[in-house]
């Protein structure tokens, strides 16, 4: 089943700490829903261990990373295939930073997923909804957490919590 | 005497049903025994770049790891049994374990066994796949057109064949009918759904090179033949034994990968391998049934005669042709296209599709309830069209009571047949007219009640096996039995057959303790296994007792003939001079002058004292093979309310008015139409297997798979009428007749129920958002 999302939440920190951040994949791995391990293969191949649940399956993912594009400091494209027991995700996604005024800046975001297997015919009634919550979990720890790290630019009241769609 | 002929007895294989003393496939426990899983395909359409079983063949327990390399080459591919003739048929080869590519998800790409359970299951996940995923077609229809993703390099726009059935001159008699009408109608994948997934044994003794697979089978015979063949072993080496088997619905005829790879692994190994499908594997793995999408026309006069009817159906096979896959759509499919009326003019196109789905093959009618949705749902709208009852269009286009019997224009000769008196007894039941009073009343307080007919007529009985041959079915349809009489009189009978939920251990002992004048107890059915029963053909297509039972009949009859030359020789009488009464041979007028059938056995057993040339012993085998097919009908009529605010339909009332020639026990055969129906109005208004557009089948468990339960169940309001067939028994069949009829019954009441909206079709399911759906479509389009 292919599911496609797309967000672009503000983050109260400059353009340039935010792709600091979103190029380091052990930051990055470390937001992820369930994520236990980050292995960097070399600059644009990253192997990724995460387990998480659907209903009442559970699945650890072995996912592999690639950056398929990178153009600093503004943007990148990715591929990933993730492979659980009688399971298989294949994500594409590609990031945009757009510098806001007051030193923020906006992440959009895009990504087009493929479910496989079991977790897809088991899972299908939920599937929508929890690969939704996961990525927006993901989207927002990942904003809350860069806005942490710039102590500089104390977020303006709920602006952080905007995960986008 | 009583006979049991006839006779409603308690079913005998019911106490160790219900007391769990009865033995299953996965029951089997064998010394050494190790468990087989199988790696599956999370991809509906893939190319396998890679294989690494090296983790799992190093974790705790493993004793072998197969890929599709390690067996392509050993295990000949699984074949395709029914090549229909004049279609063309493309069969791809069916590997068992794929090794280039994968054509559905859970096609198997690798075997993995182990000491236990639970560390084949951990050590499955240790294998290592790497895919290419590829574009995936699962609508038959749109496989077939230019851009669809191609399944097999050899065989181009997916189509496996095209078969036509033709009868008189349909193009004409569309261009000169009053009146025609055409639909698109959807007859949705199913799943099966078995009590008990399937499961394979298998035990290989290397002294004597005999290799023993009990298995979840519905024909252990073609099994053998079958398994045989892929393991290249002499048949007379292979014996297969089908246990208790919990349920088949047409899931257990086929050969699977599974039961030669387990095999393999089992010769391989020395010791017993076991294999147990789960259901979550079972809805992936295991054949589905239907899935045709049918563009349908019937035409006809102003006064309701139809004249001609024209279809062009892509059947859908999944990744590849399962042993009676290509039969299904086509002979058992549009040979009926004539129903229970004498339509002069047929024209059927049946295009054979692979798709990246779980292959397709014969589920509970197997074609014929395909044929009889769209005949009978045409009926109604060509009613509609022409403005006439469609219990009066029925009525003037049956075929005639004595017109039997009476051959249509797609060539079958219907044995015989009382189609209206069938309709009059339903429509008795129900009171039609006073329902269509109640209907008119109802509709004015915007109320949408309506009733539903169906006249089926269907092919059981399968079949005389020079048909069989000549329709390219790759056996034979006879069967057969042996009647074994023991030293004290009790009988064992050993059947070609193979039920497995039908009831034939009480309805076939009925026939033979009739025959010999005993109670029912002194007779067992012994069946299920190659190596003591004789060559048969399962249990499918309503055939056993029709065919099978026939069997039973002709060696009873004939140790029968046996007793009686044997009486006259012990009682110093003339044959002719002894009549069989109460139960005994006597001579008539001397009743004291009698000997009962067990005596008449223990003289023939010892043999002290036998007539010249008689042999010893007192058992006879015989096999049966019917001239013709047997062809039960009846009318279902149902009565609905549908909520026109929410799209849920409520039957009201289920009547089913079955002939299947005279009943042997007719609670096994009200049973048999209790399931029969239900499982048709699971099919009617919740059932509906489901794959997106990558081929991910997305109703992969009984939480999704929308089977009966049964609070949703109405009372079925059952009667028969009783038209004999002139072949042996007179019996027809019941086991496929419920379903046959009853899909068709529910779609047409709901329409009924909403034609003053326009509605004239609805696909099925009709759960309640497609009923909404198309009531808010059918008021949206009105000015």
């Amino acid at each position: 089943m292919k599911l496609s999302f797309s967000g672009a939440p503000e983050i109260n920190a400059p353009l340039e700490a935010v792709w600091v951040r979103i190029s380091d994949p052990h930051f990055v791995g470390r937001h992820g829903p369930g994520v236990e391990s980050v292995e960097v293969i070399d600059e644009t191949h990253f192997k990724v261990i995460t387990g998480f649940g659907i209903g009442s399956i559970k699945l650890r993912f072995g996912i592999d990373v690639e950056l398929t594009e990178v153009t600093p400091p503004t943007g990148m494209t990715l591929k990933a295939r993730g492979k659980a027991p009688g399971s298989a995700v294949d994500v594409t996604a590609a990031l945009s930073l757009e510098p806001l005024e007051g030193a923020r800046t906006r992440l959009n975001w895009t990504a087009a997923t493929e479910i496989n297997g079991t977790v897809a015919g088991v899972g299908a009634r939920l599937m929508e909804g929890t690969a939704r919550k996961l990525t927006e979990q993901f989207w927002t720890r990942f904003a809350d957490s860069i806005t942490a790290d710039a102590p500089a630019n104390p977020p303006p009241p709920g602006v952080a919590g905007n995960p986008g769609t | 005497m009583a006979t049991l002929f006839g006779s409603g007895i308690k079913r005998r294989e019911d106490p160790r049903l219900i007391t769990g003393s009865a033995t299953y496939t996965d029951d089997v426990k064998l010394p050494g025994m190790v468990y087989a899983m199988f790696v599956r395909s999370p991809y509906a359409h893939a190319r396998i770049k890679s294989i690494d079983v090296a983790a799992a063949r190093k974790a705790p327990g493993v004793v072998a790891v197969y890929t599709g390399k390690d067996v392509k080459d050993r295990l000949v591919p699984v074949p395709c049994a029914w090549n229909p003739p004049g279609c063309d048929l493309k069969v791809p080869p069916h590997p068992q374990l794929a090794w280039d590519k994968v054509r559905y998800v859970g096609d198997a790409v690798a075997m993995v066994i182990a000491e236990t359970r639970a560390q084949v299951r951990d050590a499955v996940d240790l294998v290592e796949v790497d895919y290419d995923s590829l574009p995936a077609t699962v609508d038959p229809e749109k496989a077939t057109q230019k851009g669809a993703a191609q399944l097999h390099d050899e065989i181009p726009n997916n189509i496996a064949f095209i078969w036509k059935v033709a009868g008189g001159d349909a193009e004409a008699a569309f261009r000169s009918a009053d009146a025609s009408v055409k639909e698109r109608i959807v007859q949705q994948r199913l799943l099966p759904t078995a009590m008990e997934p399937r499961a394979a044994v298998a035990s290989y003794n290397r002294g004597s090179g005999q290799l023993t697979l009990w298995c979840t089978s519905q024909n252990p015979h073609i099994h053998r033949f079958l398994c045989s063949v892929m393991l290249k072993l002499p048949e007379h080496r292979v014996r297969v034994i089908a246990p208790e088997v919990g349920g088949g619905f047409g899931s257990k005829i086929p050969a699977y990968p599974d039961e030669a790879l387990v095999s393999l692994a089992a010769m391989d190994l020395g010791r017993p391998v076991k294999w147990t499908e789960d259901r979550s594997e079972n809805y992936k793995v295991t054949i589905h049934g239907r899935d045709h999408i049918e563009y349908v026309e019937m035409c006809g006069t102003r006064d309701g005669k139809i004249t001609g009817l024209r279809t062009r159906v892509y059947a859908g096979l999944g990744g590849y042709a399962s042993t009676a896959g290509p039969g299904i759509p086509t002979i058992l499919h549009g040979l009926i296209y004539s129903g229970a009326y004498t339509i002069p003019n047929i024209l059927g196109v049946i295009h054979g599709v692979y798709t990246n789905g779980t292959p397709v093959d014969a589920y509970r009618g197997a074609g014929r309830p395909e044929a009889a949705f769209l005949v009978e749902r045409l009926v109604d709208i060509f009613a509609r069209k022409i403005g006439m009852d469609p219990v009066e269009v029925r009525r003037k286009n049956f075929i005639p009571r004595d017109k039997f019997p009476y051959t249509t224009v797609t060539g079958l000769t219907y044995d015989s047949g009382n189609y209206e008196g069938a309709l009059d007894k339903a429509l008795g039941m129900l009171d039609y007219k006073t329902f269509r009073a109640d209907q008119v009343r109802a509709r004015k307080q915007n109320k949408y009640l309506g009733v539903g007919v169906v006249s089926y007529v269907e092919i059981c009985g399968l079949g005389p096996s020079a048909v069989a041959g000549a329709v390219g079915f790759g056996a034979g349809l006879y069967d057969s039995a042996i009647v074994r009489v023991y030293p004290t009189g009790v009988v064992k009978v050993y059947i070609g057959a193979s039920p497995h939920g039908q009831g034939e251990e009480t309805t076939f002992a009925q026939i033979v303790a009739d025959e010999f004048g005993y109670p029912v107890e002194n007779v067992e059915i012994i069946h299920g296994d190659t190596d003591n029963t004789p060559q048969g053909w399962g249990t499918y297509g309503s055939r056993s007792t029709a065919v099978c039972g026939s069997a039973v009949k002709v060696a009873a009859v004939k140790l029968k003939e046996k007793a009686r030359k044997l009486a006259a020789h012990l009682l110093e009488a003339n044959e002719a001079d002894l009549e069989w009464k109460d139960g005994k041979f006597q001579v008539k007028g001397s009743p004291d002058k009698a000997k009962g059938f067990a005596e008449l056995a223990l003289m023939a057993n010892v043999a002290w004292n036998m007539p010249a040339g008689m042999e010893p012993g007192m058992e006879a085998s015989a096999f049966f093979d019917p001239t013709n097919f047997v062809y039960p009908f009846g009318t279902h009529v149902c009565t609905v309310d549908v909520d026109i605010d929410t799209g849920e339909v409520k039957i009201l009332r289920y009547i089913a008015v079955d002939d299947c020639g005279p009943p042997i026990n007719p609670m096994i055969v009200d049973g048999q139409i209790h399931g029969g129906v239900v499982q048709g109005l699971g099919e009617a208004l919740q059932e509906i297997a489901v794959y997106d557009n990558e081929g991910q089948l997305l109703t992969g468990t009984m939480m999704d798979y929308a089977v009966p339960r049964a609070s949703q169940m109405p009372f079925l309001e059952l009667a028969h009428t009783v038209t004999p067939s002139p072949v042996n028994l007179g019996v027809k069949g019941c086991g496929e007749a419920g379903t046959i009829a009853s899909a068709a019954c529910v779609v047409n009441a709901v329409t009924d129920a909403l034609s003053p909206l326009g509605i004239n079709h609805i696909d099925k399911p009709l759960t309640p958002a497609r009923v909404w759906a198309a009531i808010q479509k059918a008021k949206g389009a009105k000015p």
